[in-house]
């Protein structure tokens, strides 16, 4: 448990996380939980739905539950919704760490010219035009002119980088070009004599002369390790690093972390790493395969004495270079101290990215290819699919054992109206409060464009339920979220208090009321009329725990009773809601769908019904049931002021 | 303003300083200074001196509290609200009490502290406010200042309404 409050948020749980299916395993499956036992008599006298939230709380075990609410593992198992993505056939909410990347194509960020992949690789990640960042800022450079250089050689190469931020110039480190253009090539040359790439590319053909060597011997040795163990098993390895005895000392034998050794299946592997190389089954491998010449190294580090002495002697730390400055010089400087003797270096390419779900492979995320293009050809991402949760109204502070009512607010993206079921679980670990959900299951409209310019078109919506079929913004803000139920009067009554207070969200004038449809002012009589229908209207939603409901938005009410005093009032809510595929054709392949949902079996989508048929009259959409967890932080508790 | 002085403004003839702009106190602007509009010179109690071919931007607020003269020298660039050929950018600030020497740059969202001097050639950047030496010297970019200054005298008064000089 995390002891600092932390902001009140609303976080999505992904399914995919390792440590879930884990757990979910290692669960003996016939284990009785603990709630079964315990029927939810705590919930039952609330509230006049009841009825129906338990029939949704009667397929929720404790053993679904993903997360312990209190536990570390929480974050990162909980995403922001804007983090996460949706994908349309495994009906799952995916977060990035269950998405595949593939690279789509790269870009030098400043010039935005698109890099082709094959030459990537050559030109080093960087761009190779005439983009540099400034080795003191990281700011990117310009090429400046100066025609009025005082001496004649200056004056053969006027041109030079600039930072417009520090005012670092390459004249700096004596860097100067005759022309504009091309000045990475100019550069390179200089990148290409330092020594560690130098000794980079001695080392790559010194390892490509011993493969040639061995080659003949490695089909026939099949006794060393798995194809698991993979290099490291091979005698390949071993004559490697013999061959690099001499050059590098034991050092090399460091190559070998106590990890990697472990995988090793052959012999060796039971020896520590450090004395891998002199144990006597390894020098019999290498004896067996060609003996190579032994390297011998082109450059040596400066020794970390000299280095040291260096910088104890020194009394102006103006030219030493930060971490972050050594660090972007990359491999090609060797770990200057001083800031006078860093390059400008070539812009980073960035690339741009799909995203593929790991289940069943399909693109999730693909850009727009061109670099300056910001969209994308495909975007599931979860804000376009999955109801956008968020806490309306929560008082300040809960006390323990003290029923307390708040309000999340569901906004549906989608371009149909949804169905949304609500269950919380009645007993798992780490449970902080006992909540009670004031409507179970409920609808929230269809999201529609034209709502973002007109103030309020009328809607459309089926009178399904027969008292919430109105489409009027009604608000029910003055409502007693804090209820203090001392009495106990408070859960079993009427569930809010209703006044005639001032609307905090003022409805615009209700203009799906007959009254209102007839074009000019409205009589005094007709308005009041509208105010007690509303008024009327608020009253039924509100015995129905709906807080509010306009356009794409349904506000619930739900109840919290804390058990006792915690700095962050964390409960996990499921929510079921009705995805409904568009335009699918009959030989759409359900079953497959459904296969896939089993498959992953202990997440918590196999906890809700199974997939509703189409919609009556509507043969090309299909409506599917999708689940996911939310986890809620409604704040700290404290313990009840003595009453 | 209550404590300011009296109003004593001297503009020095072939100063450009826009009519829209608050301009109280001792304040004296030197020839070429180019002052834009919606800039606040505010001499509250010590006089403001500034001197020639010095860009003012907008928006640039320089507030003299102290009794001590604030004095601008020449060819600077105030981009906001000091010695030579300074360029005091975007947001950035230059506290009470400091001296700034020449060529100095102060980038944006940058301060100085109090009291203090900044040598010469200073660079003031970044979000930790980290100081370097410049070694170009600004001299060698002072044709492109003295276009840029031109350039200025030339148009805002085509557009805007001047105050008079009054020497």
């Amino acid at each position: 448990m995390t002891a600092a409050p932390l902001p009140v948020f609303v976080q999505y749980h992904c399914p995919c996380h390792p440590l879930v299916q884990a757990e979910h395993e290692l669960r003996p499956a016939g284990e009785p939980t603990p709630d079964e036992t315990e029927a939810p008599t705590a919930t039952s006298e609330d509230g006049p739905a009841d009825n129906e939230a338990e029939a949704a709380i009667d397929g929720l075990s404790a053993d679904v539950v993903p997360v312990n609410p209190t536990s570390d593992v929480l974050v990162y198992q909980t995403h922001a919704l804007c983090s996460l993505y949706f994908c349309e056939d495994c009906l799952q909410i995916r977060c990035g760490q269950c998405v595949l990347e593939e690279i789509t194509g790269y870009y030098c960020p400043n010039c935005l010219f698109e890099v082709p992949s094959a030459s990537v690789k050559a030109e080093k990640n960087q761009c190779a035009r005439n983009c540099f960042e400034c080795p003191c800022c990281f700011h990117s450079l310009t090429v400046v002119e100066d025609p009025t250089a005082p001496t004649e050689s200056a004056r053969a190469q006027p041109f030079y980088l600039n930072c417009a931020f520090c005012r670092w110039s390459s004249r700096e480190i004596g860097v100067a070009f005759e022309k504009q253009t091309g000045l990475a090539a100019q550069l390179q040359k200089r990148d290409q004599a330092q020594a560690p790439l130098k000794e980079f590319d001695h080392l790559r053909e010194h390892f490509e002369a011993v493969l040639r060597a061995n080659q003949p011997s490695a089909t026939g040795n099949n006794s060393y390790g798995s194809s698991a163990t993979g290099m490291l098993g091979s005698p390949h390895t071993s004559s490697f690093l013999s061959s690099l005895r001499p050059a590098y000392g034991t050092r090399a034998g460091s190559v070998y972390s106590p990890a990697r050794g472990s995988v090793l299946s052959s012999p060796a592997s039971v020896h520590s790493p450090g004395s891998y190389l002199n144990s006597p089954d390894t020098a019999a491998t290498v004896s067996s395969v060609t003996p190579s010449a032994a390297y011998q190294a082109l450059h040596r580090a400066p020794e970390p004495e000299a280095v040291v002495g260096d910088l104890m002697a020194r009394t102006d730390l103006r030219d030493l270079a930060t971490r972050e400055q050594r660090d972007r010089q990359g491999p090609t400087a060797t770990t200057s101290y001083a800031l006078s003797k860093h390059w400008p270096r070539r812009i980073a390419l960035r690339s741009k990215r799909a995203k593929r779900c790991r289940d069943c492979r399909h693109i999730l995320i693909k850009p727009e290819p061109k670099a300056q293009a910001t969209r994308f050809k495909i975007k599931f991402i979860a804000m376009n699919f999955v109801p956008n949760v968020t806490i309306v109204r929560n008082p300040v502070v809960y006390y323990s054992n003290r029923p307390t009512r708040f309000v999340l607010r569901f906004v549906n993206p989608q371009y149909h109206a949804t169905q949304v079921t609500l269950a919380v679980p009645d007993d798992y670990a780490g449970r902080a409060a006992r909540i009670t959900v004031m409507a179970p299951a409920f609808q929230v409209g269809a999201y529609n464009d034209i709502w973002e310019y007109e103030a309020h078109p009328d809607e459309d919506e089926s009178d399904e339920e027969g008292d919430v079929d109105d489409d009027g913004n009604y608000s029910a803000n003055d409502m007693a979220l804090d209820g203090e139920a001392d009495d106990g009067s408070d859960v079993t009554g009427p569930p809010l208090d209703y006044g005639d207070g001032p609307h905090l969200i003022p409805s615009p004038s209700g203009a799906d009321g007959p009254v209102a449809n007839t074009p000019g002012y409205i009589t005094a009589a007709a308005a009041s009329a509208v105010a007690l229908r509303k008024r009327r209207q608020r009253r039924r939603l509100l015995t129905q725990g709906i807080y509010e409901r306009k356009a794409n938005e349904t506000a619930v009410v739900l109840e919290a009773t804390p058990l006792g005093p915690i700095s962050n009032l964390i409960f996990p809510l499921h929510v079921t809601f009705d995805y409904v595929l568009e335009g699918l054709s009959d030989d759409y392949d359900d079953e497959a769908e459904e296969g896939d949902k089993v498959s992953k079996g202990g997440t918590p989508d196999t906890s809700t019904p199974d997939a509703t048929e189409g919609e009556v009259g509507k043969p090309t959409t299909t409506t599917q049931a999708c689940s996911f967890w939310l986890y809620i932080n409604l704040g700290q508790v404290v313990d009840s002021p003595a009453s | 303003m209550p404590n300011s002085l009296h109003d004593s403004i001297t503009i020095v003839q072939g100063a450009i300083v826009c009519a829209d702009s608050a301009i109280r106190g001792a304040v004296t602007i030197g020839a070429g200074t180019v002052v834009h509009p919606q800039c606040q010179i505010i001499a509250e109690r010590g006089p403001i001196t500034i001197g020639e071919n010095n860009i003012i931007a907008e928006c640039t607020r320089i507030i003299n509290r102290s009794e001590e003269p604030l004095v601008i020298g020449h060819y600077n660039t105030l981009e906001v609200a000091s010695g030579n050929y300074n360029v005091i950018e975007a947001r950035g600030r230059v506290l009470a009490g400091t001296t700034l020497g020449d060529f100095c740059v102060i980038t944006p969202a940058c301060s100085t502290l109090a009291n203090e001097h900044v040598p010469d050639k200073t660079v003031i950047y970044g979000e930790a406010q980290d100081r370097r030496l410049q070694t170009e010297d600004y001299k060698s970019q002072l044709a492109v200042y003295i276009k840029h200054l031109k350039y200025l005298q030339d148009m805002l008064p085509r557009y805007n309404h001047l105050r008079k000089s009054t020497i």
